[in-house]
């Protein structure tokens, strides 16, 4: 007979990687790396945590991976729901307020799932980041990291994005955290992630993301003959058919072009 | 359905600068207190609607459209389309009949009212007319209640795309005179109106005063 | 798991510094395990009759399953003769909509279970191959043509508590059947190895939701029209694909092998040195039993005795139960292993 031993089955499991989302003024970068693991022990090095939803918002989630993949399959279905209803392609910070809704209806039971949402808003059409907890407070902000690695990631976002312990040339104007050009920011992402990747064991095998480009921009920094040298070496970025993007967009998005980016991270 | 067209009379128009209504309020006594007939509602800060028909029934439908309203901001940080009010509000009107078991108790009988919705949403200024069937059709300019006919007709005469929110409220006016009996003055009428001030983002709804009322009577 | 990353303050928004919020989601867990939300009748049953470790592999033609013949009851080697491995879906050129087995050549389902009540067949199967034996043979050269595109083979090894998966075939079976009815009266599509792991790991997460989880984990292998899935499901709901899969002890021992016999296996093939990239069949076969191999030696609630699911664009086939050879001469030196002399 097994022994009586007091068993309580434990409903959460973590499951590493790390997420990690940049906005600009005029795109937006989301990026996550394609590791599974659970203790010490890798389950796949390729399974997505960074999910396209509109043809101009982008969720990546990060945390315990059932309840992250079920509850991105909950929020889709929430948009399907309302572009029907209302006809129209749910706007960014809408998308931000629903998960918040959705994430603390779960308050007795959360989801252990941190998301970062990204893409382009709606009215003014800049780069926008918003990060949440597990049971819904949300903001919005320029970056963020979660996951694993976050600890490693978020301070060097806020020195080289924030500009914090950076101080202006004597007469220079203050810092402004918006202007970062694509190229920089596609550069902090791939260095943040080879330096978790380092440090982190939960974090590597592929780095694979989105960037997301507001209307009318041009991709001259991004793709074709003048990216050489100017985008990170091993980066492969490749335009997104928004008829292939598994997106609610019933309204076609008012031009937003979308980009997968990877880059093979050490796998060690 | 016939019920309907024995309410008052009932005009909204649409302009590129807002969307206005105009309803006619029948004072039957002249010890009543006029200011105690309301037949223009606000449904949000940027959608308001006009009665025509049992207005009591009207209270339950515009409960029903504010909860949606609200409802929508809460959940999705943006006001709510004008046409998804309307949609919101029919989907209310097809719930009479026989409750089966453990659904919720129905209504005895269909709304005997109908509305005017008015409101400025992303898409611009837009106007939308409900029937007791649970029907919502989208109008640049619509009389509803007993003198619809002639006022239908005098909309179709005298409504351009490009009037101003003066004009229609001048418009609206002259056709309620044409099918009132008696005398049009601020007391026996209600004017509303939802527009977007210049260089501001949100649109407003209000219900003009009675120094507002006169005075547009004045200068008709 | 989750406190792995220290108790209490392990979300905080450090970046403004003005704004922190410490949150763990654990406590909240427990909280509603307490029975603070009215569950108190609700029991979380434990595993009694288990069944340990299973693998998966992608090769060349397809998926390569592999489980013991154990039934375990705590330390007790109960049943010895029961077979892990489901074949829960096959839809073949000869008869869409159903479990092929006689479609002509390797590959398909044998007659080598370890005893007639483990038979491979379930009796829908059989069922099934009554049916077909009685068709017309110019109906099914019409069949075979219709559906050459349509062939499509699922199936399961398990881990964990025996008589969740016994409840699992029966709810599975049920899911099947459905789909084979509907695919008598039009041209309905066969189930996708996909779409089987999908409604599995809604079965699964849904189960963990409600606090009363059905103990196993589970590593699904198909194949359809020549493209291979392989995909893992456990308790949780947790899902993951991989081109070799382990579960439990078998992660920590079996899984290193696999990788390497993969891997070394695209690196050759990607340096020109082998046709193609993937494992062929003696290849993958030869990797399954060593990895069986070791987890006998290493696994006290294994058995050395096991069978090896093999799924292909023709059908599945379970091999019939064998055993390696084993070595523990070794043992006599050892002092902790056997009688030692002093």
């Amino acid at each position: 007979m097994p022994e009586a031993i007091q068993h309580r089955f434990d409903p959460y499991s973590s499951n590493g990687g790390s997420i990690l989302a940049i906005a600009g003024k005029d795109f937006a970068v989301v990026a996550g790396d394609t590791r599974q693991s659970e203790g010490y022990s890798i389950q796949s090095r390729y399974q997505k945590k960074v999910f396209p939803l509109t043809s101009k918002a982008i969720l990546a989630v990060n945390g315990f991976a059932a309840d992250g993949n079920n509850f991105v399959k909950r929020v889709k279905q929430r948009l399907e729901w309302y572009t029907h209803a209302h006809n129209k392609e749910m706007p960014i910070k809408s998308i931000a307020r629903l998960i918040q809704t959705m994430l603390y209806a779960r308050r007795m039971f959360p989801y252990y799932v941190y998301n970062v949402l990204a893409g382009i808003e709606e009215d003014d059409g800049t780069g926008a980041v918003y990060s949440f907890d597990p049971v819904g407070s949300y903001e919005r902000e320029t970056c963020r990291a979660a996951g694993a690695a976050q600890s490693l990631l978020q301070p060097f976002l806020d020195n080289q994005i924030y500009f914090r312990n950076h101080t202006p040339a004597p007469g220079q104007p203050p810092f402004d955290p918006s202007t970062h050009p694509l190229s920089t920011v596609l550069s902090i992402l791939v260095d943040s992630f080879s330096s978790a990747t380092e440090r982190h064991i939960e974090v590597g095998d592929f780095l694979e993301g989105y960037v997301i480009l507001s209307p009318g921009r041009t991709s001259d920094d991004l793709i074709g003959e003048g990216v050489k040298g100017v985008l990170p070496e091993g980066m492969t970025v490749e335009e997104q058919d928004p008829e292939d993007l598994d997106v609610q967009s019933a309204v076609a998005g008012k031009g937003c072009r979308v980009f997968l980016v990877r880059k093979e991270l050490k796998r060690d | 359905m016939e019920a309907i067209k024995l309410g008052s009379t009932t005009v909204g128009i649409t302009t590129p600068h807002g969307t206005i209504l105009a309803v006619e309020k029948r004072v039957q006594s002249t010890l009543l207190e006029t200011s105690s007939i309301e037949k223009i509602m606000e449904i949000d800060s940027h959608i308001g609607c006009a009665m025509s028909g049992l207005t009591a029934d009207a209270r339950t439908m515009v409960e029903h459209a504010r909860m949606t309203g609200q409802m929508h901001a809460f959940t999705y940080d943006e006001p709510i389309k004008v046409e998804s009010v309307a949609q919101a509000v029919c989907d209310l009107a097809l719930r009479f009949g026989e409750s089966v078991d453990d659904d919720e108790a129905m209504m005895s009988r269909p709304f005997g009212v109908a509305l005017l919705i008015a409101g400025v949403d992303e898409f611009g200024p837009s106007l939308f007319h409900t029937d007791p069937s649970g029907t919502f059709t989208r109008y640049d300019a619509k009389a509803i209640g007993s003198g619809s006919d002639a006022a239908q007709t005098s909309l179709q005469d005298a409504y351009n795309k490009n009037m101003t929110l003066d004009e229609a409220h001048r418009l609206a006016l002259k056709i309620l005179k044409e099918v009132m009996e008696e005398k049009v003055d601020e007391n026996n009428i209600q004017l509303a109106q939802v527009v977007r001030a210049e260089g501001s983002k949100e649109a407003k709804f209000e219900i003009l005063s009675g120094e507002a009322t006169k005075q547009l009577i004045a200068a008709m | 798991m989750y406190n792995s990353h220290g108790h209490g303050h392990f979300y905080s928004r450090s970046s403004s510094g003005e704004y922190g919020y410490g949150y763990d989601v654990g406590q909240a867990g427990r909280d509603f395990l307490n029975g603070g939300m009215g569950g108190e009748k609700q029991v979380t049953q434990q595993p009694l009759v288990t069944g340990t470790s299973v693998l998966g592999l992608k090769y060349a033609d397809g998926i390569m399953l592999a489980a013991d013949n154990l039934a375990s009851y705590g330390s007790l080697a109960r049943f010895k003769d029961i077979q892990r491995l489901y074949p829960l879906y096959s839809s073949s050129a000869a008869h869409p909509g159903q479990t092929s087995q006689s479609t002509a050549g390797a590959g398909v389902l044998s007659e080598s279970a370890p005893n007639p009540s483990n038979s491979a067949k379930t009796e829908s199967e059989v069922m099934a191959d009554k049916e077909s034996k009685e068709k017309d043979p110019k109906d099914e050269k019409k069949d075979e043509k219709k559906a050459q595109s349509r062939s499509s083979h699922t199936c399961l090894a398990v881990a964990g508590d025996m008589s969740d998966f016994q409840y699992l075939k029966k709810i599975l079976e049920g899911v099947v059947t459905k789909e084979r009815a509907q695919s008598t009266t039009d041209a309905h599509p066969a189930l996708a190895p996909e779409q089987i792991y999908e409604y599995l790991s809604n079965v699964m997460y849904a189960r963990r939701s409600k606090m009363n989880p059905l103990w196993n984990a589970i590593v699904l292998g198909g194949v359809k029209d020549g493209k291979s899935f392989l995909g893992y499901i456990d308790l949780l709901g947790t899902t993951y694909q991989a081109p070799t899969l382990a579960t439990g002890f078998a992660s920590h021992f079996a899984q290193p092998l696999l990788r390497e016999a993969y891997e070394e296996r695209e690196a050759a093939g990607k340096r020109g040195e082998k046709e193609g990239l993937l494992l062929s069949r003696e290849e993958a076969e030869a990797v399954l039993d060593n990895c069986m191999k070791v987890l006998f030696y290493r696994d006290a609630r294994s058995l050395n005795k096991y069978q090896i699911a093999t799924i292909t664009d023709a059908g599945i086939d379970i091999s019939a139960s064998r055993e390696n050879q084993t070595e523990w001469k070794f043992a006599e030196g050892l002092r902790g292993y056997g009688p030692q002399k002093q």
